[in-house]
């Protein structure tokens, strides 16, 4: 894409082949941010949808202040956490052990694909998927958490501790690693 | 090495945090195909819109135009207008014209002639005395030939006003003598239509009362209603709709079974009357949609859908005693606002999700009969059974014809406003 701001003023007056090359060159990392927030590549092709609609219905909005790509992503994980909370998942409660000083070597890390961390990351259960995602890789703070998703700040912070350690579960039952110590069930 | 449990954070945001993946290639279809509806939609709603606001310009033209030409309106402009002077410099005797062009604009002169009579039991001193006397010996006896003329009070026959008044009934209009043209009858009328000033007064107060109403119904024009109307649909038994509840593989289903489950619909409406006979209606209404999807027998799914319709009915009363019948008709188009399935494994709920394919916009055609009963002047109750038929298919699917059938009993209050 040559010109992102003149394509993105064509985007707003309704240029569809504008919106066609905006989306051939975000596509690829819009869908990555969906499917993060996703539990498969079905739900994510639905929250890229609906979250390029909305991309391309207030594009007019953007006012060139800060990055655009910054400014689709969240439009993005919006779209995705929008979802989440009109369906108002129900998850299934696990039980879950915690574990703590996992000795990970350098080979079982470059062992783990993005692709395997992404599929871990899916199926967490939807609201430890959305507090891990929201905090972990996107930098929110648990006060920001609790009022995009409605819930306590403690319920945050239970929820993200849930969301690690089911993956440092996941982690080590997948490549091999073995389990140190158990501290203690919960639930 | 990753020694802390941060560290899980940073293992997955290095390798997460610009994770690319390219989407298939239906996506873009999918959007450029919903972008094209979304103009089209827009397109259409703003020609609509245009169209509707020159209409109901117009209409509101035509209204006012024709508002003269309105009989109750007109009889009251003739009298206001009508210069007593004027008919005084001209012959008495001769029809003035102004006064043959009323007596045709009235509708329903008989009324006129049976109001009259039934207030002559006023004085004729007052009759007399009054300014609007000679303007309404002329109006208030059309059937005397042009041979109307000024009679004064002591010539009258001093009977002529008592027998009426013993009596305490209207005396039938044959009964009216053709010369009569006593200044009471006229003033009565000139009075009653303006201010009632008179009413009350004599003794045949019954068809003073008849009177009141028909000039009180005229200007009901604008009414508010409140309507709430439990509904029983006749969804069809099977279909393929399918639900985006992705577990234990429910959705697409064959041999779903679908129960539909009582339904109901709330609103507030606004009306115009039209003519004494076709009054309109429009307005918004919340609809709901409520069915039972049996995928298996130990899973099942409630699915509930929740509409925002805007109906346009058309009244025509056919009946307007103490209990007015009316036949009702029109057309809705009503907006799909809420969808959700919320699915269930041995009646224990599991997961929630939408009815996938759902149409936007669903329209209906209805016909039904209207009872209504005036509590007060401005108050009615009414009871509508009416049936209500699905134009498009519920579902967007081409395979699946989703329309419905729906039996309401609307009930409602409707409030009248001057």
């Amino acid at each position: 894409m040559t010109n992102l701001e003149e394509t993105i003023r064509k985007c707003a007056s309704g240029d569809r082949k504008a919106q066609a090359a905006l989306y051939s060159h975000f596509s690829s990392r819009m869908y990555g941010v969906c499917l993060r927030y996703s539990k498969d590549a079905g739900e994510a092709e639905d929250n890229l949808h609906d979250g390029f609609i909305r991309v391309f219905t207030k594009i007019s909005q953007f006012g060139f202040k800060g990055s655009f790509e910054g400014w689709m992503r969240r439009i993005m994980a919006n779209t995705s956490l929008e979802k989440f909370r009109k369906n108002n998942q129900l998850y299934p409660v696990e039980d879950m052990m915690i574990y703590e000083n996992i000795p990970y070597s350098e080979e079982t890390l470059s062992a783990i694909s993005a692709d395997d961390l992404m599929k871990m990351v899916q199926e967490l259960p939807p609201r430890y998927r959305m507090v891990f995602n929201l905090f972990a890789i996107e930098g929110y703070s648990h006060q920001e958490i609790a009022k995009l998703m409605n819930i306590n700040e403690g319920t945050s912070k239970s929820n993200l501790s849930r969301a690690r350690v089911i993956l440092q579960k996941k982690v080590m039952e997948n490549f091999g690693m073995e389990e140190n110590r158990v501290i203690t069930n919960v639930c | 090495m990753l020694s802390k449990q941060n560290d899980i954070d940073q293992l997955f945001k290095q390798n997460l945090e610009r994770f690319e993946k390219t989407p298939p290639g239906s996506a873009w279809e999918g959007i450029e195909k919903r972008l094209n509806y979304r103009t089209w939609f827009l397109t259409g709603l703003k020609t609509v819109s245009i169209a509707a606001t020159i209409v109901l310009a117009c209409f509101a033209g035509w209204r006012m135009n024709n508002s003269a030409a309105h009989p109750d309106i007109q009889v009251e402009q003739t009298a206001l207008q009508t210069d007593k002077s004027e008919f005084r410099k001209e012959n008495l005797n001769m029809t003035h014209p102004a006064v043959s062009k009323t007596s045709s604009a009235l509708v329903n002169p008989p009324k006129e002639i049976k109001i009259q009579t039934s207030k002559m039991s006023l004085p004729g001193a007052i009759a007399a005395n009054s300014p609007d006397v000679a303007v309404n010996r002329q109006t208030s006896n059309p059937r005397s030939g042009g041979q109307v003329g000024t009679v004064p009070d002591h010539e009258l026959p001093a009977n002529s006003l008592n027998e009426r008044s013993d009596t305490g009934k209207a005396a039938p209009e044959s009964t009216v003598p053709e010369n009569n043209n006593h200044p009471a009858i006229a003033v009565t009328d000139t009075k009653s239509i303006h201010s009632n000033t008179y009413k009350g007064i004599g003794p045949d107060k019954s068809a003073e009362v008849s009177l009141v109403p028909q000039i009180l119904r005229v200007n009901k024009r604008w009414s508010l209603r409140a309507e709430y109307a439990p509904a029983l649909n006749n969804l069809p038994q099977n279909n393929d709709q399918l639900t985006e509840i992705n577990y234990m593989g429910a959705q697409n289903t064959e041999n779903q079974k679908i129960t539909s489950e009582n339904t109901f619909s709330a609103g507030v409406l606004a009306g115009y009357r039209v003519s004494r006979r076709i009054s309109l209606r429009s307005g918004v209404v919340c609809k709901n949609i409520r069915q039972t999807v049996q995928n298996s027998a130990e899973s099942s799914s409630k699915r509930r859908f929740q509409y925002i319709e805007v109906p346009v009915h058309a009244a025509c009363k056919l009946a307007d005693q103490k209990i007015g019948v009316s036949l009702t008709g029109g057309f809705g188009a009503a907006f799909l606002i809420g969808n959700s399935e919320l699915l269930s494994v041995n009646n224990e709920p599991i997961s929630k999700g939408k009815t996938a394919n759902m149409q936007s916009v669903n329209c209906s055609a209805l016909v039904g009969m209207e009872f209504g009963y005036d509590i007060t002047k401005r108050i009615t109750i009414t009871v509508e059974p009416r049936l209500r038929h699905d134009l498009n298919s519920l579902s967007a699917l081409n395979s699946v014809n989703y329309k419905a059938d729906h039996l309401e009993i609307a009930t409602g209050l409707t409030y009248c406003f001057d």
